[in-house]
């Protein structure tokens, strides 16, 4: 034993320190009762309630970014005065029919004509195996002589004359060739600066008289596009409020696609029929926290519906010409519905399966689809087109069975791309 | 009752003046950090928050009507958009009891001393749905029935939340005044 401890031992062991005469009233005072009920919310309320925090550096800034991010209307409006002015435009693109020409021009080329016709005449006829063949069509009832397209008639008098010399040459005795030589290009230069009126040749190819369409009534299009589906759900029992509330703030639009083959045949110079088949998926994100491992971890999981459908559409083009407009609208078929993924319901703990819920429809019958197509004719060929098709597609019926909790409706649009190629 | 200056910078603001629209926010935007402060968890939480407030408040600010206080029609606009917010991006399918609640890490304090910082870190603690609950009855006046309408779940449920909300509280004051004595 070391003496240092007894000394400690026998001087400290039993000494009883003395006590504070208000350590009880100190600890009493501290160890008030602490609220319950009421004087606990009064507690924090009287002191939380007005409180003022600080307001970070930069959130005004935040704010102003944010109020400018979604000029939803300004949108709405230049879409709408785009596609005005495009429709204008293609309107005003579209071939002139034309004009009867004055009558003092028209007495001015019947005085002019007695004198050239003869010469135009036996020239065009010598140039028809060289040159063209619109000598061929029958003259319109109105008109003394073949008209002929401006495309036709805008080379030079010189150029036009060159296989007309060569062709007279044939049919002209040699002592007549000077004189039909030299006065050739007089009567071509008459024939061409003429101011002739040509409507039936200086048309399009697919002008009435020329029904270059029989090959070309069929046609077959691929499409393929994004679109933006839009998710309703409607409430059938008072109960799923708050199944439909979990959903609404838990589900998230997600890019969905379509992609359509179909075949269009043209009904005459504007009508159109279009069908086919679309596999549409419809896809959304479903957002919740759930606690893993003691952490809460934000989980994303990707829901679909896929659907295949058959559109069945009138299409009426809105102008001609190698850049088209077509409107085209129809009902859509639905041949098989599928649903995948997962949804929130507050009275289960855990995600519940869409497909197992037996809640959705194997088909949701009729739809209906509207679309505005705009057509660029690639090539001289004239059969392949390029297609641009802003669409809309709705669907009346809910995707649920009129039993299921909550109903749920889509539409559709978006934007397709494809090609159109004539048989 | 509005005072001059702040109806001439809410009918500023309704004509789409930027300067008024500031004034207005550097004079609420205090206010409503605070109530956004109380019902999220983490400050940048409150932050996303309190934005979508301001953007909503001044795109609804025509149906304010200039009827009561407009710091109580702000305050309410600013509940309904955290609510809003939880609902959307903290819906959680955690069930947490109370053995979950992590211990407090704050000084000891005796509850009469505590500060409204602590009173504050006391309730972020809270899990989601006791905060939300608490926050709506004790200190914004909710009813039950409103807080079921809004949060969509039933009364009871609401009362339950809030009966756990307060024991929470409780347990963590009672733990810092034991250990401040």
């Amino acid at each position: 034993m070391n003496p240092l401890d007894d000394l400690f031992r026998e001087g400290l062991g039993d000494r009883k320190a003395e006590v504070p005469a208000d350590l009880w009233q100190k600890i009493a005072a501290r160890k008030e009762a602490i609220p319950a009920g009421e004087a606990l919310d009064h507690l924090f309320a009287d002191r939380l309630a007005r409180r003022q925090a600080p307001v970070p550096a930069g959130m005004w800034d935040r704010i102003a970014a944010a109020r400018r991010r979604t000029p939803w209307p300004a949108y709405a409006l230049a879409t709408f005065l785009l596609v005005l002015a495009a429709l204008t435009l293609f309107l005003w693109a579209r071939p002139q029919v034309p004009q009867p020409e004055p009558t003092a021009l028209r007495n001015a080329n019947s005085a002019a004509f007695p004198l050239t016709a003869p010469a135009a005449n036996a020239a065009t006829t010598n140039a028809k195996a060289g040159v063209v063949s619109s000598s061929e069509m029958p003259p319109p009832p109105d008109r003394p002589y073949p008209a002929v397209s401006p495309a036709h008639t805008a080379p030079t008098p010189t150029r036009t004359a060159a296989p007309v010399v060569a062709s007279t040459t044939l049919d002209v005795p040699p002592p007549a060739l000077a004189t039909a030589v030299s006065a050739l290009p007089v009567t071509l230069s008459l024939v061409v600066v003429a101011p002739l009126p040509l409507p039936e040749l200086s048309a399009h190819p697919t002008t009435p008289g020329f029904r270059a369409l029989g090959s070309n009534r069929l046609r077959g299009e691929v499409l393929l596009g994004a679109a933006y589906a839009h998710q309703r759900f409607t409430l059938r029992e008072g109960e799923s409020r708050a199944v439909r509330d979990a959903r609404e703030v838990s589900e998230f639009p997600e890019l969905s696609y379509q992609l359509t083959a179909r075949l269009q045949y043209r009904l005459g110079q504007r009508w159109s029929l279009h069908s086919g088949l679309t596999y549409a998926e419809i896809r959304n994100q479903l957002e919740y926290d759930a606690l893993r491992n003691g952490v809460m971890t934000l989980v994303r999981r990707n829901n679909h519906l896929r659907l295949l459908e058959v559109p069945v559409l009138a299409g009426y083009d809105l102008s001609r010409g190698r850049l088209r407009l077509s409107l085209n609208a129809g009902p859509v078929a639905n041949l098989f519905t599928a649903v995948g993924g997962q949804y929130l319901d507050p009275n289960q703990g855990e995600p519940r399966d869409l497909a197992s819920s037996g809640h959705y429809r194997g088909n949701v019958g009729l739809g209906w689809t509207a679309s505005l197509t705009t057509t660029y004719t690639l090539g001289a060929s004239h059969a392949t087109q390029l297609l641009l098709e802003p669409f809309f597609k709705s669907y009346p019926r809910s995707f649920t069975h009129p039993g299921a909790p909550l109903g749920e409706h889509y539409w559709m649009a978006g934007l397709q791309l494809g090609l159109r190629r004539a048989f | 009752m509005l005072s001059m200056k702040e109806k001439e910078m809410i009918e500023g603001s309704l004509r789409g003046e930027e300067r008024c629209q500031r004034a207005l926010f550097e004079r609420y935007a205090p206010l409503l950090m605070g109530v956004c402060q109380r019902y999220c968890r983490t400050q940048a939480e409150a932050e996303d928050v309190l934005q979508d407030t301001f953007v909503r408040l001044f795109a609804k600010l025509n149906h304010y009507g200039f009827q009561g206080s407009f710091a109580g029609w702000a305050r309410r606009l600013c509940v309904n958009v955290a609510l809003k917010t939880y609902q959307r991006k903290r819906f959680s399918l955690e069930q947490t009891g109370l053995d979950d609640v992590p211990e407090h890490g704050g000084a000891p304090t005796a509850y009469t001393d505590l500060g409204e910082q602590e009173l504050l870190d006391l309730i972020r603690q809270l899990p989601d749905g006791y905060r939300i609950v608490f926050n709506l009855y004790a200190i914004e006046g909710y009813s039950h029935k409103e807080i079921g309408q809004q949060l969509g779940i039933q009364e009871a449920s609401s009362r339950s939340q809030l009966l756990k909300a307060r024991k929470l509280l409780q347990q963590q004051i009672e733990r810092r005044q034991r250990i401040a004595i």
